[in-house]
């Protein structure tokens, strides 16, 4: 296994505005999201990051994606800097949040030749591709449903195919399963499983124990943008349990349950 | 990625193109709007200033001296009513509330002017009481003052002016042409303009406020290629849009204007309509870039369509400027953006238009809107505009 992505001291502030600093009590007007982050993903692994809301897992995975810029720091996929080859990073990686969406005017059908494009991949090879993924993710029964007629489930799944569309090699997915049904759900840990078997290198975030447990060989747990734990699974819980020893990081780094 | 800028252009005319209800609301519509509103507004203005037929005129005369009336020929036309002078306020009120047409007061020294001998002082005067606000009324008032006119030109003639026949040498077609070349530039700029506001918002505003330009971007494709896909694109489906107004208007403006002419009047030669073609092209890249920007800024469609409003009264603003005709020959205001195209589309339309004026305009409007794509895509990578919610 080689290391495909390698984060090196990622950092990240965000403005607040005057409001949100009042709501969030800060006296400072620069909120740090991403505090002198590092870690590295192999392929054939899943890599979890793991840590409540606010964490920064969201930023980090942002950065990577290359559709925001890191203050300090460097992260190289398949040895392109995302700050200074976007463009081939971009290439390389599929990048899928909720927050991605497709435009509903048009069906599946049409906005995949539409990416096919988009990515050059010509057209024999597309038709090929969409075949394989219409088919795994049963979107072929929908493919010129437009998207604003689609279950928000299908929708997911055809997000999720357009976000694979040239095979990259890096898959980046922010909370995959949120606000999915199980079998909808299922069907995506499956496909990551299946992505990792061929020896592609996938990174999730999540909040959720059980897909971190389930899921990734690797995890790094981040709390306040920090990464606060960073191993194999079994490294970091030794003998208790994920939960146990998440509510303990947070509990060391200042956070208070409640 | 070769081609990335042609897939972006298909796409945005699949969007376009594919879509009834915005084919309707911004290419078909506003054409035939503005031609239903300017017939409708024509024929309006005509029926205003026409009385209805079969009404009988009805005015107040005080102090007319016997037979006046009928000197003037006014028999039939008007239905005259003698007063006295006491009730003059009250038939001034008659006026108003429309009981009368019109209420004409003769002076006591009327008669003198059959004693009058030159140089002439202090000549009588008539006072002619009316409402402009009624047609009937001003129509009276002009039936009087002109019945008298020739009363007292009857009476005291010096000279004549055009008493015969048809003198103004311009023909109706004429000046039917020219109110189109008076009209054209502040039209077409205004529907340039508003063709520009409706699609540019939408694609890229809207693409913003739907979260889907996020699924753009993390894609391969260069922000300059997104941003020259986007701006080719919605200049030309913006420019088909503001070519079905200002047909929709060329055909309508006749009838605004209360004339007879079919419109076909200004002859316009083919080197003229590519001159136009060019002018309109250009001036429409500046105003999608223009445009752009702002969507590309604003979080909403709303908000976009809200600040491109002041820029559509600057816009007129400039379009009035060539209202009446080419202002200057001066190359150096031809590089102006848009007030270039305003005064070449006056110029063009005038016959003065010069190849290297149009020129430099064409190429100022076009390395303005180069610069309008270069800041396009740097807010494309910007991520506080593309993310700020």
């Amino acid at each position: 296994m080689s290391v495909t992505v390698e984060v090196n001291a990622l950092c990240k502030t965000f403005e607040l505005s005057k409001k949100q600093m009042k709501i969030e009590g800060a006296k400072e007007r620069r909120k740090v999201a991403v505090d002198h982050l590092s870690f590295d993903a192999r392929d054939g692994e899943i890599f979890g990051l793991l840590g409540p809301n606010g964490a920064g897992k969201t930023t980090t995975l942002r950065i990577l994606a290359t559709l925001i810029k890191a203050d300090e720091g460097d992260a190289l996929v398949n040895g392109y800097s995302v700050a200074k080859n976007p463009e081939k990073v971009r290439e390389r990686i599929g990048f899928l949040t909720s927050e991605l969406k497709q435009e509903d005017f048009f069906t599946p059908n049409y906005l995949f030749g539409f990416f096919a494009s988009l990515y050059g991949i010509e057209s024999g090879a597309a038709k090929k591709r969409k075949e394989e993924l219409f088919g795994r993710f049963g979107i072929d029964g929908f493919s010129e449903v437009k998207v604003a007629n689609l279950s928000s489930g299908m929708k997911q799944k055809v997000s999720l195919a357009l976000s694979i569309i040239h095979d990259p090699g890096i898959i980046i997915f922010d909370e995959p399963t949120n606000g999915l049904d199980v079998i909808t759900a299922k069907a995506v840990t499956d496909f990551l499983a299946d992505l990792k078997e061929s020896g592609k290198t996938i990174i999730i975030s999540t909040h959720i124990f059980s897909i971190a447990e389930k899921l990734c060989d690797r995890i790094g747990i981040i709390i306040d943008g920090k990464m606060a734990a960073f191993g194999r699974l079994g490294e970091i819980t030794g003998e208790s349990s994920l939960e146990d020893v998440f509510f303990r990081l947070y509990e060391e780094a200042g956070g208070i349950l409640l | 990625m070769k081609g990335a800028i042609a897939t972006v252009m298909k796409k945005e005319f699949k969007r376009f193109f594919g879509d009834f209800r915005l084919v309707s609301s911004s290419l078909i519509l506003p054409g035939l709007m503005v031609y239903i509103m300017y017939s409708f507004m024509g024929s309006a203005f005509l029926s205003f200033l026409s009385v209805e037929e079969g009404y009988i005129l009805k005015a107040a005369f005080i102090n007319m001296p016997q037979g006046l009336f009928s000197e003037l020929g006014l028999d039939g036309v008007i239905e005259p009513h003698y007063e006295s002078i006491e009730s003059l306020e009250m038939l001034k009120e008659s006026v108003k509330s429309q009981e009368y047409d019109a209420l004409a007061v003769f002076p006591d020294n009327f008669g003198d002017i059959e004693a009058i001998v030159f140089p002439v002082k202090d000549v009588p005067n008539v006072e002619i009481f009316y409402n402009s606000l009624e047609a009937k009324s001003s129509a009276a008032y002009s039936i009087i003052v002109d019945a008298l006119t020739m009363y007292e030109e009857s009476r005291v003639n010096l000279f004549d002016i055009n008493k015969a026949g048809e003198y103004n040498l311009a023909t109706d077609d004429e000046i039917a042409g020219f109110t189109i070349a008076m009209m054209l530039p502040i039209l077409l700029i205004m529907f340039l303009f508003t063709g520009s506001l409706a699609i540019a918002t939408e694609s890229i505003a809207g693409e913003k406020e739907r979260g889907t330009i996020s699924t753009l971007l993390v894609t391969p494709i260069k922000r300059s290629d997104l941003a020259l896909g986007k701006i080719f694109s919605l200049a030309l489906i913006a420019l088909l849009c503001s070519l079905t107004t200002t047909l929709g208007s060329l055909m309508s403006l006749p009838k605004l204007m209360g004339a007879e002419s079919d419109g076909a009047a200004i002859k316009i030669t083919p080197a003229m309509y590519a001159n136009l073609f060019l002018i309109s092209l250009s001036t429409i890249l500046v105003f999608i870039s223009i445009m752009s920007i702002i969507s590309a800024f604003a979080k909403s469609v709303k908000e976009a369509q809200a600040y491109g409003m002041p820029l559509m009264v600057v816009a007129v603003a400039l379009g009035a400027s060539g209202m009446f005709g080419p202002n200057s020959q001066n190359p150096v205001l031809y590089a102006i953006p848009v007030y270039n195209s305003v005064q070449s589309i006056s110029a063009i339309l005038a016959a003065k238009a010069s190849a290297l004026n149009i020129s430099i305009a064409v190429a100022s409007n076009t390395l303005f809107s180069a610069l309008g794509v270069v800041a396009l895509a740097l807010m494309f990578s910007n991520e506080k505009i593309m993310f700020s919610k």
